[in-house]
């Protein structure tokens, strides 16, 4: 049970740093997510941090 | 002659600027025909040299101001 | 009661980052503009009940398009609908900071203009009439002192209440922008265009400021004295040498390192043991808590360490920047950098990357010429980076225990005769017909607003502590299972998991370097994936936690030289080893930024590969010269 809980919670927090990962490099240098999008304003309706 | 063979305390007069690919930047910075230009103490050992124009220092490469006919006013 | 969106724009060196730091303090949001790294910043606040946002745009000269910064403000502000577009201009400095200003309202935006730096202006026994300056324009001007509250407020309460539509540019202004119409239409070459546009508008600005500036009294700078020192004297360059000796000092001795220590006494103590005794005590099985603690908080415990000293190395360089002393930097440096085939422009870009090599690569747009660009973003990756710092502080801890520090500073050395070396080999071959200028302003002296210092710092290095989060934390959970898995699950011996095996292949690389060990072959290519992940790796494999910092290194070094480490590396393999690591292949957020900055795959890929090769070259040599020379 314990195996659940903690490792739950540990390979979600996981799923995030990999997620981050993704769009960073997706994105280049760009903190936040997305590069496509011209109304961005990271820039704009970033999918990742909705900047 | 030109601002490379300027020496500091020496206050010049643009003449005209010789094509260069600096040529816009330096009109942009200020460096137009009639402006005055004051010679500042440059770096150590003389180069890059600096310039007081339009109330302001501004550095550039003695080889560059090659290109900076001016004629000497005091 | 609407919104009001208002833009920032201005010279360099007018105190327009203040301006927006000072209006919307820290509630504000750096991103980038869309392709490009430009920083975009936009701040947020309240006042008087209406919500305002405020848009920082790149400082500019001009808006000729002859940057991607120049660009950017010309777009903004054609294709979005601001209600005010604040145009900061330096008050002691009319002259040139009018330039832009005219060039703005030709394209037909209205401005609110914002006299800043009254104080300096009246330090130099400068006058500027405010109220013909707005009649001779015909739009608001407000005055401020970029520091002082007083100033920020007068601007918001004109934000709220005045209609900019109600404001149009004098007729003055209306015949210079017909007499600019004329000279595009005269069907002359696009550059005699554009010179005679330039002179007409200083012409105009000529009369201008004869108008609105009276000259009180003439006095004598205070930059002029201090720059008799610090920009023009022989003693110039060795000022310099002195005072970034007292910014190492202070990051590594005086301030950062103190607390470096405590963050790492909090990760090896409370908060390892903590989690140890937490997970024991809720019972999970052995596996996950290993992975825990010996792959996720060792591995992101080693990065914190290092937070805290790249935090106050960014705030010193920030600080110095804001004095107007950097420029100075640039000015002094520039015979000897031009030498290497760099400009004084990249000595700023090049003390950066002594922090972190990604805010290293994006600084280099200041530099003038793509040539001049291009050789910086190359060679900057060489220098030791804070990253790169722990694998120097560990091997020199132990193995060359009597000199450990004078070691670490020769590889800070080898970084940078590195980068001198690579600048010459760039500059004879794959950028050699690009020239390369050298046009710097010089700005007086002030005081940084702390404010700003602070903000700037934050924004450099909160990168770090994302990636501690995202990417280390990532990485020391793969580096940990691949170093305790293989294909039949979990192994007993490390020496049978997937990260042998990977290290194992490269490992042929470095028979000529002597350190040919599946272990050092696998740090090298998690060193890849962010270089102070080489020290994580070495102390998941060797068995000892992971947190290795400069100061504690002694006492650590000994757990490690116990661990089997010592009798992998002789101390010329070790030395070969932190030669290759201080110059491989940058990490991949460097990379990334590479990429991005350079335009493109192409030269990110060259990137890779050329320090790669380099590294390996030169590591080679040491350790073949070193053989013959009986080390």
């Amino acid at each position: 049970m314990a195996d659940v809980i903690v490792g739950g919670v540990f390979f979600i927090a996981l799923g995030f740093a990999f997620r981050h990962i993704y769009y960073h490099f997706k994105s280049g240098s760009c903190s936040c997510g997305t590069e496509t999008s011209e109304t961005c304003s990271c820039g704009g309706s970033c999918p990742h941090c909705k900047v | 002659m030109t601002l490379r063979e300027g020496k500091v305390g020496e206050t010049f007069c643009v003449e005209k600027i010789e094509p260069s690919p600096l040529k816009s930047r330096l009109m942009t910075m200020g460096l137009t025909k009639g402006t005055k230009i004051e010679v500042m103490p440059s770096a150590p050992f003389g180069d890059p040299m600096a310039i007081k124009i339009r109330s302001y220092k501004l550095a550039l490469r003695r080889e560059d101001a090659k290109k900076v006919i001016v004629q000497k006013v005091g | 009661m609407s919104d009001i969106s208002i833009a920032l724009t201005g010279n360099p060196n007018t105190g327009k980052s203040t301006i927006f730091n000072q209006l919307t303090g820290a509630r504000q949001k750096i991103g980038n503009w869309p392709g490009v790294t430009v920083d975009k910043k936009i701040g947020y606040l309240n006042y008087q009940g209406r919500n305002i946002t405020v848009v920082d745009l790149p400082g500019t000269y001009s808006v000729s398009a002859r940057s991607p910064e120049e660009a950017i403000v010309m777009d903004f502000l054609k294709n979005n609908k601001m209600d005010v577009v604040v145009d900061v201009l330096d008050s002691s400095n009319l002259e040139r900071n009018l330039f832009l200003t005219l060039q703005l309202m030709e394209e037909g935006i209205p401005l609110l203009i914002d006299l800043n730096m009254q104080d300096e202006a009246k330090k130099r026994g400068l006058v500027v009439n405010k109220e013909k300056l707005s009649q001779i324009l015909g739009m608001p001007v407000v005055e401020t002192v970029g520091r002082r509250s007083d100033g920020v407020k007068t601007l918001l309460s004109v934000f709220t209440t005045e209609v900019m539509e109600k404001y149009h540019p004098s007729e003055m202004i209306q015949s210079h922008i017909e007499n600019v119409k004329s000279i595009n239409e005269s069907g002359k070459s696009a550059e005699e265009i554009e010179e005679a546009i330039i002179d007409a508008r200083y012409a105009l600005i000529n009369n201008i400021v004869s108008e609105v500036v009276t000259i009180d009294k003439r006095s004598v700078s205070v930059s002029e004295t201090i720059d008799k020192y610090l920009a023009n004297g022989i003693l110039a360059p060795f000022l310099f040498l002195g005072i970034m000796y007292v910014v190492f000092l202070i990051t590594f001795e005086w301030i950062g390192q103190p607390i470096a220590d405590l963050v790492d006494e909090l990760v090896a103590g409370p908060i390892t043991e903590g989690a140890t005794s937490f997970l024991e005590g809720v019972g999970v099985s052995e596996w996950l808590k290993a992975m825990i603690v010996d792959g996720a908080i060792a591995g992101v415990g080693a990065v914190l360490t290092f937070v805290p000293l790249i935090f106050i190395l960014f705030f010193c360089l920030s600080f110095l920047d804001g004095t107007g002393y950097m420029a100075r930097v640039a000015f002094v440096t520039d015979p000897v950098m031009r030498r290497v085939g760099l400009t004084g422009k990249g000595i700023m870009p090049m003390m950066m990357s002594f922090g972190c090599a990604v805010p290293a690569i994006m600084g280099a747009r200041a530099l003038d010429s793509e040539k001049d660009r291009l050789t910086a973003i190359m060679v900057t990756p060489f220098l030791t980076c804070g990253a790169k710092l722990p694998i120097m502080a560990l091997f020199a801890a132990m193995f060359f225990p009597d000199n450990a520090a004078n070691v670490v500073f020769l590889m800070y050395i080898i970084g940078v005769v590195m980068a001198i070396v690579a600048a010459k080999i760039l500059g004879a071959t794959v950028l050699k017909d690009e020239g390369s200028t050298f046009l710097l302003e010089l700005p007086p002296y002030r005081i940084p607003d702390i404010k700003t210092v602070l903000l700037e710092t934050w924004d450099k290095g909160k990168g770090y502590l994302i990636k501690a989060g995202t990417i280390i934390f990532a990485a020391s959970v793969i580096v940990w299972f691949l170093a305790n898995f293989n294909f039949s699950g979990q192994t007993e011996e490390m020496s049978e998991s997937f990260l042998a095996g990977l290290g194992g292949i490269i490992a042929p690389l470095f028979y000529f370097h002597g350190f040919n060990t599946w272990e050092a072959g696998a740090a090298v290519i998690n060193g890849i994936l962010a270089k102070e992940t080489v020290v994580s790796t070495m102390g998941i494999l060797y068995g000892v936690a992971g947190e290795i910092d400069p100061d504690t290194a002694a006492e650590e070094a000994e757990i490690f030289l116990n661990s089997g480490m010592g009798a992998a590396f002789t101390s010329l393999s070790a030395f070969t080893f932190m030669v290759f690591s201080q110059l491989y292949t940058p990490c991949v957020t460097a990379l990334g930024t590479i990429k991005k900055e350079a335009g493109g795959f192409k030269w990110m890929a060259f990137s890779a590969v050329y320090m790669f090769f380099l590294a390996w070259v030169v590591s080679l040599l040491v350790y073949q010269i070193g053989r013959l020379l009986g080390f």
